[in-house]
């Protein structure tokens, strides 16, 4: 079948060497190939480095070409072909890390708020929680008093006001629990005619008191009890669910409910000593990773960034900020200053943003760790980062 | 589905049609004017020099009549304190950022008299908020008589140099004489007498012509004053029809494939080069809305004020299109017609950058074909590619490291 001397990778094909694997993997087909035997692998990696998409099949066991063939990698190039392909199989970030350490102001500023996907302010001194368990729940509890919830306003005020900086902001989230604190936020967003996206997200007891205040705007409400969405489903019209759940029994019978009712609403689990769910349901096996109609791209910015957490902001009552609710916060924002608080997530130890598998121990060896998903706050909770049954 | 390969290329305009209906809105414009890097005087069109290629001279006839005119100082105050109003009510974003005040010609150092009182005023007027970095472009001439006041101020200068005496040629005095032997020699003298402001204060700028090429030039600076130029090529847009001859034959065709164009070929051909980590969560830019043209969103980079009065968003574009006006009483800049009249123009453009071979590695500015307020073929439409891009798949053939290399070292920031 393969006679020809060369094989030339399309230029979506992900490919990575690593412990003396090559893997060749097709986002698009769902197809992979990998290769252990030592020589092979030294070849190929060697033929790529000269030439980037196309590897020389001399000295190669014919069954590794074909194979390749088979699974629809790439093709076959006849010798006197120009040899040299440019693949996408890199990432380059031209205002990466380093160029923004030493960036002039001039500059920083406007990367710096480009990066940002969401913020989240929430009414509650969560970070302050060292159970990261208990923090599932804290933040639809209402424990932020006055003097708290109008330097949360201010810094609100102060957000909005560099708002038309934000290009890529998709949502301002805003979990509230307490009347004092909605009225106060609601009435400084009206008055300065926010044009992005604001959610407020409401614990269910606080959503179902006040309900009819919440009409015409974006609403998510958070339910951790099976029982008071049942007893309150015509309430929910004009708002999205978020049902947190710790038994699949609840997560089936919910679903059925919700799905007859078409009721608006997202799934989340949380940890409660319950592991098996997890292990049964959320953990991935190498079918889940290797999937098709991925972009390469995708696969490759998982080796770069947590896409997860990057571009989000956490913010609680006591001014505490970090990028995950359950990592630890990164500081305290004092004096409001954009370019400061903006760069120290890019740059703490703290941040998640840059948390990816290739750096966290037993994923780091893995050879799937950039086609898996990134790490996400369950990995916390679990205490473990490989929620996959390929590496145990 | 894979990308079908077609000779040889990751991509052909076939597989990949770029969509280029994307539009201006005027919040965007008035945004890029209150953050822009820097304000511009235009102080004079008189000049000491006459060179053949000047986009000014008679080659070219889309930046108006010259009349010699000089910048009247109450234009530049009343832009500068409307700028100054814009920034204030813009976001934090701008304080602490530095504004570049920038001093165009002609030849600017004719008229240190008013440089100085723009500086002056400046420095009385405006609040320490800003950090004001003086710049200007000069033909280096005047240079000896004012370096005193330059270091003192700490200018960035650009000065015009297109190599050694005969590459430099073009360059020519009023007379018709050569102006190199007087340049070299002031830059000699700044080079000796001020050292510290020469390596840190002072860049060169060459056109490059049939007289020079890059690579000539850039080994005479560095070896002659340490310092590599930023190299442009004769302005394209507004050429003499009767004049086009004498035009083909003063550009350099032979010029090689710039890192630039080669990075830039590597960008858009694969989906590997990103300017920010959020794009990563975006499809590929051939897969988003477009901007028609290479164009910047006007007054983002600078805003340039002409001897008469006329604002334009770059000293490069021509009066074709009226962007506004600053007179002794005020700066008019209507941003919702400015929006209309440049997406009308955009819209027309739309067909002609889909249609294009070089779309993807554009460098045109949609004002650079604008004639008497219409828009006209691009002189860079093709609809043939192959050539350019299998040049550039040779050089990456030629050298196997230079892909790579271009990936992990250029930057073009």
């Amino acid at each position: 079948m393969s006679c020809e001397k060369y094989f030339c990778f399309y230029s979506d094909v992900y490919l990575k060497k690593i412990n003396g694997f090559v893997l060749a993997f097709n986002p698009n087909t769902g197809n992979i190939v990998e290769v252990k035997d030592s020589n092979t692998v030294d070849r190929i990696s060697n033929s790529l480095d000269v030439f980037n998409s196309v590897i020389s099949t001399l000295d190669i066991d014919k069954a590794v070409i074909d194979s390749m063939l088979k699974c629809n990698l790439g093709y076959t190039l006849k010798e006197g072909h120009k040899l040299f392909i440019p693949n996408s199989n890199f990432l380059k970030i031209e205002y990466n890390l380093n160029i923004l350490k030493e960036a002039e102001v001039r500059i920083l500023g406007s990367v710096l708020t480009k990066n940002i996907k969401e913020i989240n302010l929430i009414f509650s001194n969560f970070y302050s929680e060292k159970s990261i368990h208990k923090r599932q729940k804290i933040y639809l509890e209402s424990n932020c008093n006055k003097h708290n919830a109008i330097r949360l306003r201010n810094l609100l005020e102060q957000l909005i006001r560099i708002e038309r900086h934000l290009v890529n902001l998709v949502s301002l989230n805003l979990y509230v629990s307490d009347m004092h604190s909605f009225k106060l936020i609601k009435e400084m967003v009206d008055k300065e005619k926010v044009r992005i996206k604001v959610v407020f997200h409401l614990p269910l007891h606080f959503y179902i008191l006040h309900y009819g205040e919440f009409k015409k705007m974006s609403v998510v409400v958070h339910i951790f009890e099976l029982k008071m969405l049942i007893d309150h489903l015509d309430c929910f019209t004009n708002a999205e669910l978020n049902l947190h759940f710790s038994d699949f029994n609840n997560y089936t019978e919910a679903t059925l409910i919700l799905d007859e009712l078409r009721i608006n609403y997202v799934m989340t689990p949380y940890v409660f000593s319950n592991e098996r769910l997890f292990q049964q349901h959320v953990f991935v096996d190498k079918e889940d990773i290797v999937t098709v109609g991925r972009e390469l791209k995708e696969i490759l910015s998982n080796g770069v960034i947590n896409k997860n957490d990057f571009g989000k902001i956490f913010i609680d009552s006591d001014l505490n900020y970090g990028t995950n609710l359950y990592s630890k916060p990164i500081g305290t924002i004092d004096q409001f200053n954009v370019n400061e608080f903006l760069l120290s997530c890019f740059e703490s130890e703290y941040s998640t943003w840059f948390l990816t598998r290739n750096k966290v121990d037993v994923c780091c060896n893995c050879k799937y760790n950039e086609m898996c998903p990134p790490i996400s706050g369950y990995e916390y909770l679990l205490d473990r980062y490989n929620l996959c049954n390929i590496l145990k | 589905m894979n990308l079908k390969l077609n000779n040889q290329l990751p991509y052909s305009n076939e597989e990949i049609k770029l969509d280029f209906s994307g539009r201006f809105f005027p919040e965007q414009i008035k945004l890029g004017l209150e953050n822009t890097i820097a304000i511009n005087f235009e102080l004079t069109e008189k000049c000491n020099l006459k060179c053949d290629y000047c986009a000014y001279g008679n080659m070219y006839n889309n930046y108006g009549i010259r009349h010699e005119r000089d910048l009247d100082l109450s234009l530049a105050f009343n832009l500068l304190d409307y700028m100054h109003g814009i920034m204030n009510i813009s976001s934090k974003l701008n304080k602490n950022k530095p504004v570049y005040i920038g001093f165009y010609g002609g030849e600017p150092t004719l008229k240190m008299d008013k440089i100085k009182e723009i500086v002056n005023y400046i420095e009385s007027n405006w609040s320490n908020q800003y950090a004001v970095i003086f710049s200007m472009t000069t033909n280096g001439l005047l240079l000896k008589q004012n370096i005193t006041y330059f270091n003192q101020k700490e200018f960035e200068l650009l000065i015009s140099i297109d190599g050694n005496k005969e590459n430099n040629s073009y360059r020519k005095l009023k007379s018709g004489g050569d102006s190199y032997l007087a340049l070299y020699n002031n830059l000699k003298f700044v080079q000796k007498y001020y050292p510290l402001y020469f390596d840190t204060h002072i860049n060169f700028n060459s056109v490059i012509h049939d007289k020079n090429n890059p690579t000539e030039v850039t080994d005479f600076l560095l070896r002659e004053f340490g310092k590599k130029p930023s190299c442009s090529p004769l302005s394209q847009s507004g050429v003499e029809e009767c004049l086009s001859e004498k035009f083909k034959k003063m550009q350099n065709n032979n010029a090689d494939i710039s890192k630039h164009d080669l990075y830039k070929f590597i960008r858009n051909s694969t989906d590997g080069i990103h300017k920010n980590y959020i794009d990563l969560f975006y499809p590929h830019w051939t897969k988003r809305r477009l901007i028609p043209t290479a164009m910047c969103i006007p007054f983002s980079r600078r805003i340039h004020l002409c001897a008469d009065g006329t604002i334009l968003p770059c000293e490069k574009i021509g009066k074709e299109l009226s962007f506004g006006k600053v007179d002794k009483e005020s700066v008019k800049i209507n941003f919702v017609e400015l929006t209309n009249t440049i997406n009308l123009l955009l819209s027309k453009a739309e067909s002609m950058c889909t249609n294009c071979s070089n779309n993807m590695k554009c460098n045109k500015c949609l004002f650079q074909f604008v004639k008497d307020g219409q828009l006209k073929l691009c002189p860079d439409f093709t609809t043939e590619n192959d050539e350019y891009f299998n040049n550039v798949l040779r050089l990456f053939s030629k050298d196997h490291k230079l892909f790579k290399t271009l990936v992990e070292e250029y930057n073009e920031l």
